[in-house]
């Protein structure tokens, strides 16, 4: 077949996950509760008061013992959280620190939003009257690009270090830039993912005001609802999933077996609206397209697709035409935002580890809270209990406020 | 109000940089220099800071430097508090 060799030199190996996020902190613990489909959303004590007053925290994370005081005091929770699920990825790749050559490792980690509580905290002394009181560490605390370049520190690789930032597309756009990285040469690992923790009440509240995040304070754990008739927004996340990337060669070389293979990217941007996504799904559609194409798979060998699946009215239905007009009713659809709420840039990197879960268990896990679905979404929506069949391709998609979307083509390892 | 001695300044300040910076007081008291304990340049504006607040020492920049030892630190406040 023309091409394939040189498709099968762009395939890449997921040899290692890190995952810290309202699912759990490890791999078995999200996969756990992911499969069980029980949401992690709950009342937030540091947002008492609010018009939303629930999210989804990560649970038991206490940085101070994973990465000792002396680190974790001058480091913002999204970088925490991000060195955490890194050093899981690469110790569970079976990766030898002391011996890899750190020049030729990457790092490049999806974010969105920051240091949004040290931003919050360090406003308040500055506009409180005293700015001789503003932290010397507020700037390399909150900045969006620190993640890469602690992370970097934290592992000692010497590669090239990037954050992506597509809004709730950055995790999965980390994924593609490692996935080029790897196929031309650039780099023989890349550290990829994506964190957020942005959960501060003033960022909350603007996310509130735009009317994106679920009103059901009375039962926060049935509030994130993907496909739902009667979903009514998203729940704010917070994690950080990290994958470790080989060219599948090298994987292989080295008898790393992996959990998948990363075998297509695709993105485009919908030029639309600055928040809502084009309400035909034409720019997923085409990124989906797009993903399919350089995979070198048929929308009909896809088996599963993990969606972005917000519970916003307005993204669900949008997402769904655009996988009804690509693949019909045929792959099991989840979105496992139902269990983890929305963790924002780090939901593409998050949900790649989960489809590359699913392909390796063969298990669809279920979309958490969903009673009754929207009659207008004419996908197979996986709800209620976890399926079981033989995934082999798998597709995630991603779609971020600016209008990026982006798909990733996982296949069986 | 009578002021510390050098010695309860000592403890005083090794046990700000053991409750801020979670540093072990073995390491501060081992002779380490600041640089080896992490406190880089930018920690020092936020040491100075602290010292600001719990002492009442107002260090100016320069004052405290990355090359020193956990004695030449209580050496710096001493000389702050002795001009005031």
């Amino acid at each position: 077949m023309p091409g394939s060799s040189a498709r099968a030199e762009r395939t890449v190996t997921i040899s290692g996950i890190g995952l810290v996020t309202p699912a759990g902190i490890g791999v078995e613990a999200n996969w756990e509760r992911i499969r069980s489909g029980v949401s992690a959303a709950a009342t937030d004590p540091e947002l008492a008061g609010l018009a939303v007053d629930f999210s989804c925290r990560v649970p038991g994370f206490d940085a101070n013992a994973l990465l000792g005081r002396r680190t974790a005091w001058r480091l913002d929770r999204f970088v925490q959280l991000a060195i955490v699920a890194a050093r899981q990825a690469v110790a569970d790749a079976g990766l030898d620190r002391e011996t890899w050559d750190s020049t030729r490792v990457g790092v490049v980690i999806g974010n969105s939003l920051g240091g949004t509580a040290t931003v919050e905290a360090q406003h308040r002394t500055y506009y409180g009257g005293a700015p001789d009181e503003v932290s010397a560490l507020m700037i390399p605390m909150a900045m969006v690009n620190m993640v890469a370049g602690y992370v970097a520190m934290d592992l000692r690789v010497h590669g090239p270090s990037l954050v992506t930032a597509t809004a709730c597309a950055s995790g999965a756009s980390a994924l593609g830039v490692a996935r080029d990285w790897l196929a031309g040469g650039v780099c023989d690992i890349v550290v990829a993912g994506g964190t957020e923790s942005a959960i501060s009440p003033a960022t909350l509240t603007g996310l509130s005001r735009m009317g994106a995040l679920s009103a059901r304070r009375d039962d926060p754990a049935a509030a994130s609802r993907p496909f739902a008739a009667d979903r009514d927004g998203f729940v704010a996340a917070e994690g950080a999933g990290v994958l470790v990337l080989e060219r599948a060669r090298d994987a292989a070389a080295r008898g790393a077996r992996g959990y998948a293979h990363l075998v297509g990217f695709g993105a485009s941007s919908d030029a639309h609206h600055a928040t809502a996504p084009d309400p035909d799904g034409t720019g997923v559609t085409r990124a989906l397209r797009t993903a399919l194409a350089d995979a070198g798979v048929a929308p009909d060998e896809v088996d599963h697709v993990n969606a972005h699946g917000t519970s916003t009215p307005m993204n669900d239905l949008t997402e769904a035409r655009a996988l009804h007009r690509v693949f019909g009713s045929r792959p099991a659809v989840t979105s496992t935002k139902g269990v983890t709420g929305h963790t924002l840039a780090a939901a593409g990197a998050v949900e790649a580890a989960y489809t590359a879960l699913a392909l390796r268990h063969g298990v669809v896990p279920p979309t958490a809270n969903v009673r009754t679905l929207d009659p207008e979404i004419a996908v197979d929506v996986v709800t209620g209990e976890a399926r079981t069949k033989p995934l082999r391709v798998a597709v995630s998609t991603s779609l971020g406020f600016g209008g990026h979307n982006a798909a990733l083509v996982l296949t069986a390892a | 109000m009578t002021s510390p001695t050098s010695f309860d300044l000592k403890a005083r300040l090794v046990a700000i940089l053991g409750e801020k910076f979670g540093l072990p007081e073995d390491e501060v008291l081992s002779g380490a220099t600041f640089d080896e304990l992490d406190i880089d340049s930018l920690v020092l504006v936020e040491l100075s800071l602290i010292l600001r607040k719990e002492l009442g020492v107002d260090l100016a920049e320069g004052d405290l430097d990355s090359s020193f030892r956990i004695d030449d630190a209580v050496a710096a406040v001493e000389a702050k508090r002795a001009m005031v």
